[in-house]
């Protein structure tokens, strides 16, 4: 213990006596623990935290899999929820919960608010107990049960300003004058769902949804989550679940051909969306640490070149080289741990700013934080990277050859090779790591420069919306709906300024989709279970003109198509080409089964494709409705103007100008929602970016020290080799060349590592291969130059060797 | 009369620090001819290796001409002093001086490797200088693989690859034992016998004798010439010999 004390104090004074050596080490140990830090916080945060509900190892998330196409549907009907429900032994109970949203008032004013109807059973699946009042019972979700509303912690201090006798207090809510009793509030920190931001207030699901019919297997809308009994396993649940589904199958062939229940811990379905990008990040951070390592472990070795003698003195004096070996394995965690306490900083800082970018997919952002656990997982880091960084060098110190150092041996020859080995193999590593990094981040740009270079099919840069949802209260028919939309466009069109207005129920790129199956009467009926769907909005006349997208055939709805006239539909390009191949579809008719029922449709005109799921993936087929025929309450009123960025508030006033009542959920740029689609490629391209940035800045460090290193140490050979008529240009060419030798080792070593690393990020890139050789060669040629840029200064010092000097150094 | 190799003319050497003005050389007038053994002699101090420096080409002087066959070098930039050194003067230094990283025959192709010299030729020129010296056998060992004397002696192999008009020796026994440092000066006198002309600086009196002429310093100035070979002659027509 006494040594160990010594040695930390000899630790701190060595640290002190060499400022620029430890300020250097620190600030490079600092920003790679601090990445760490952060990054691993996420990853804990998100991936190895525990949902924060009671046992929640046991809460699974249950969704429909179509065993005909092998694809997973989030959402269930109501049929096959009861059944599972009520069926299943190894399950407690499973609850439902379809998202909403809706209306606070304060004073005249409406608040948007977002929530969603819950099942009673729900509080039972999570355990979730009140902060004040109690949930639902079963008597409360009911058809016709009192209208509730049970508030969350944050609508509550919002809204309410944690009034401590809210509860029982009848609320004006929604858009007509309906009112509701609050029943009670939930504790801070309760959010669900979890992976949506949607949980400003939760009302019973029966008791809403007492007018909608709920009996259709094929209406898929519900979402679901199941708890196991203490002691069921999930494959048990997963058993179960396979034979009432082929069950269910075989007795509902119409609603329910294909039909299999797909049961999966609601954690792991809860992140695996994001679960690819933390682990790449997790691996970046990794490998910016093992750069940061390599470099101080380089300074080390060159540090402990001038500790030699003071090391073999020691020896002399009777140290063991196992004694030496710790001593300066003791410094090096010193170092380490200081670098880690400044890392918790930075990453404190960086957490807050990752915060503020991130996209809102990422579920469970609002848990990030530092905790204790965190601070464990950076000293502990800390500790193993002073080791790791510190063994190689404290071994190779402790390897002084004693006679020599303390003759002070003038041999006459220079340092030989094998002790400059280790320092050339760090640097090489170094510069292969980061080139795997680089090339991650450059992978990751060229993808974003892909996707951002996608025509979406649409004109985003002078189109403007505003998202309406006509007051249920006052616009409660069909006809109501339909004269509000018309009402709307048309005060929308007479704008100053404004060259098109249209309106669409589901907007391009804003992640809600309708999907509705279709039959094209005339061609024998698909096989049950098999029939075709496309995603289909509803859309004013002049929606396409307003949104720049072509018709290719046919006309446009208009206002001529009533509720009393033949249904019309329009298609796609992608729908026209697969359905109708080489044939014209103008006057084909379609037999739409929507929620509506099954309906003629005509078709009378083809626009262009649009990328309306995400910019990615291909354009799917699509059906447009007439939105005379079909009117909707929610629809995005959009507008062509060259002043885009700037007529939101105009649009708000049209919207309240009509109905000074109506609340107006958004105002938008079309630029506003493409961009937002590309939210979360954005910030993974960031974060690496940032990180590569970092590792690149590091190697460059790295490269930098050691040549300025090799530059003093081979002063002396410099000397010689100008005496013996080396010119300036043959000792920068040495100096560079030695450095680009390196790097070229630690390229081909990294170009290897990297064709394989990038294989595992393939799912993150889109129209660039995972060994893309423009992105390659990019990334070598930039290393190449940033290995000349850092080897330029010390080159220059040695071409300015005096030689008349440097063969008398020693 | 052998052509004139090396004229220094009135050549003055002065060290400014900030407050002190030292005179290292004080008018040094000097000529050494073609295939001529000069030894430089004085205490320590005295400016022997600064006139080495200057005659090298490492340094120039404060004042005075250099003329280096025929070519006044004085003023020359760096990049005509480097290539004056790598083909007229070979160095031999007292701490050898050998690159660690390199291999005796690397070590020895060094200088070849400044001009542009076939691949060939620059073998055949190290093969042949290490032939000189007795050290082929250890072409491909490291320095470090080596004894003093050996170092010494691939050391002049490096110096007479370049096949230099001049080889500048400075205190070439001073690292080494006394038997090593015979060695080193019959090979010195070996290359003289075959046409090398030698500037060497020394401090030991015991190797001045194997000179031609020995030019003695004393503060930076020429306080006397003694011909040895001359002298060493005379004694031998009379039947004498040095001892």
């Amino acid at each position: 213990m006494t040594a160990l004390l010594q040695d930390l104090r000899y630790g701190v004074r060595t640290m002190a006596r060499d400022r620029a050596f430890t300020v250097v080490a620190i600030l490079t140990l600092a920003f790679a623990l601090g990445a760490n830090t952060a990054i691993f916080t996420v990853v804990n945060a998100i991936l190895l935290r525990p949902l924060p509900f009671d046992k929640p190892e046991q809460i699974l998330r249950v969704s429909t899999q179509n065993t005909i196409n092998g694809s997973i549907d989030p959402v269930l009907s109501h049929p096959n929820i009861e059944d599972l429900r009520t069926q299943s032994r190894s399950l407690d109970s499973v609850g439902v919960w379809v998202r909403t949203s809706s209306f606070f008032w304060e004073g005249d004013e409406p608040v948007h608010a977002t929530g969603s109807l819950l099942s009673t059973d729900m509080f039972r699946v999570l355990r979730a107990k009140p902060l004040l009042g109690r949930t639902f019972t079963p008597a409360d979700d009911r058809a016709g049960a009192p209208p509730l509303i049970l508030l969350s912690y944050d609508t509550w201090q919002r809204i309410f300003h944690r009034d401590p006798t809210v509860v029982g207090r009848v609320i004006r809510f929604g858009t007509g004058n309906k009112r509701r009793t609050i029943v009670g509030v939930m504790p801070q920190g309760f959010v669900f769902p979890i992976e949506a931001d949607c949980h400003d207030f939760w009302t019973p699901f029966h008791a809403e949804m007492d007018a909608v019919d709920l009996s259709h297997r094929d209406a898929l809308f519900i979402e679901a989550l199941a708890r196991l009994k203490d002691g069921a396993t999930i494959d048990q649940a997963r058993a179960e679940a396979e034979v009432l589904g082929r069950r269910i199958e075989a007795l509902y062939p119409a609603e329910a051909t294909g039909f299999r229940y797909h049961i999966v811990p609601f954690h792991e379905q809860l992140v695996e969306g994001v679960r690819p990008a933390l682990l790449l990040l997790l691996g970046a951070v990794a490998l910016v640490l093992l750069i940061g390592c390599a470099n101080v472990a380089n300074l080390l070795l060159a540090r402990a070149a001038g500790r030699r003698r003071e090391i073999a003195i020691r020896s002399a004096v009777g140290a063991t080289r196992g004694r030496i070996v710790v001593q300066l394995l003791v410094e090096s965690v010193l170092l380490a741990v200081i670098a880690g306490a400044c890392g918790v900083l930075l990453a404190s800082w960086g957490l807050e700013v990752l915060k503020a970018f991130a996209p809102a997919e990422i579920p469970r952002l609002d848990t990030i934080s530092l905790d204790l656990g965190v601070l464990a997982f950076t000293l502990a880091l800390s500790v193993l990277t002073g080791v790791v960084f510190g063994l190689a060098p404290a071994l190779a110190a402790s390897k002084t050859n004693l006679n020599e150092t303390l003759k002070e041996g003038t041999r006459g020859s220079t340092e030989g090779k094998v002790r400059n080995r280790i320092r050339n193999i760090l640097v090489t590593a170094a510069i292969a790591l980061s080139l795997v990094l680089l090339v991650g981040a450059g992978l990751l740009l060229r993808s974003f420069m892909r996707v951002t270079g996608v025509n979406p099919g649409f004109d985003f840069q002078s189109t403007a919306l505003v998202e309406v949802s006509a007051r249920q209260a006052v616009y409660d028919t069909p006809a109501k709906e339909d004269a509000y939309t018309m009402r709307v466009v048309d005060a929308m069109r007479r704008l100053p300024g404004v060259r098109s207005a249209g309106a669409v129920d589901m907007l391009p790129l804003d992640r809600n989709e309708r999907t509705w199956a279709f039959q094209i009467i005339g061609q024998p009926p698909p096989p049950l279970g098999q029939e075709p769907s496309a995603t289909t909005s509803v859309v004013t006349p002049d929606y396409f003109r307003t949104m720049s997208i072509p018709l290719l055939r046919g006309r446009d709805v208009s206002n001529r198509d009533l509720t009393n006239t033949p249904f019309v539909i329009m298609v796609n390009e992608t729908f026209a080409r697969r359905w109708f191949a080489n044939q014209n579809p103008i006057g084909r008719k379609l037999l739409l089964r929507s929620d509506e029922g099954d309906q003629e449709h005509e078709i009378i005109g083809v626009v262009g494709d649009v990328h309306y799921h995400d910019l990615t993936r291909d354009p799917a087929p699509m059906l447009y409705l007439a939105v005379r025929q079909h009117p909707q309450r929610h629809m995005h009123y959009i507008v062509q103007t060259a002043n885009a960025a700037t007529i939101g508030p105009t649009l708000r006033g049209v919207v309240r100008q009509i109905d000074h009542e109506q609340p107006v959920l958004d105002v938008r740029t079309m630029a506003d929602v493409r961009g937002q689609s590309l939210a979360t490629r954005r910030f993974n391209m960031i974060l690496l970016g940032v990180l590569s940035a970092l590792a690149l800045i590091l190697a460059a460090v790295g490269i930098y020290s050691l040549m300025s290193y090799t530059v003093t140490q081979r002063t002396s050979e410099i000397g010689i080799r100008m005496a013996l008529g080396a010119g300036t240009a043959d000792v920068f060419r040495l100096i560079v060349g030695n450095a680009l030798k390196l790097v070229g080792i630690g390229v081909v070593v990294g170009v290897g590592a990297a064709l394989a690393a990038t294989r595992l990020m393939s799912t993150l890139l889109f129209g660039v291969g995972a060994s893309d050789p423009a992105t390659f060669a990019a990334i070598c040629i930039t290393i190449a130059a940033v290995a000349l840029v850092a080897s330029w200064v010390p080159a220059r010092r040695a071409a300015r060797v005096d030689p008349l000097v440097a063969i008398r150094y020693d | 009369m052998t052509e004139s190799l090396i004229h220094l003319q009135s050549v003055n050497k002065v060290f400014y620090t900030d407050e002190l003005e030292t005179h290292a050389l004080t008018n040094i007038h000097l000529e050494i001819r073609r295939g001529e053994y000069v030894s430089i002699a004085g205490p320590s101090g005295c400016g022997k290796s600064t006139l080495l420096s200057i005659l090298g080409l490492l340094d120039a002087p404060t004042s005075g001409q250099y003329t280096l066959a025929g070519e006044h070098v004085e003023a020359l930039n760096l990049a005509d002093r480097a290539r004056i050194r790598n083909r007229q003067i070979g160095f031999i230094f007292q701490a050898f001086n050998l690159i660690g990283d390199l291999t005796v025959a690397e070590n020895v192709e060094l200088p070849l490797g400044y001009r542009k010299l076939a691949p060939a030729e620059r073998k055949r020129r190290v093969e042949e200088a290490l032939g000189r010296v007795g050290m082929m056998h250890r072409a491909k060992h490291y320095p470090s693989q080596l004894s003093g004397g050996q170092q010494q002696r691939v050391a002049v192999a490096r110096a007479l690859a370049g096949e230099p008009a001049i080889l500048l020796a400075d205190e070439p026994t001073g690292n080494l034992d006394s038997k090593n440092g015979e060695a080193v000066m019959d090979l010195l006198r070996e290359l003289h016998g075959a046409g090398s002309t030698i500037c060497m600086v020394t401090h030991d009196p015991r190797f001045t004798r194997y000179a031609d002429r020995t030019v003695h310093l004393f503060d930076g100035r020429v306080v006397e010439e003694t011909h040895e070979r001359y002298a060493e002659e005379q004694l031998a027509d009379s039947g004498f010999a040095i001892a």
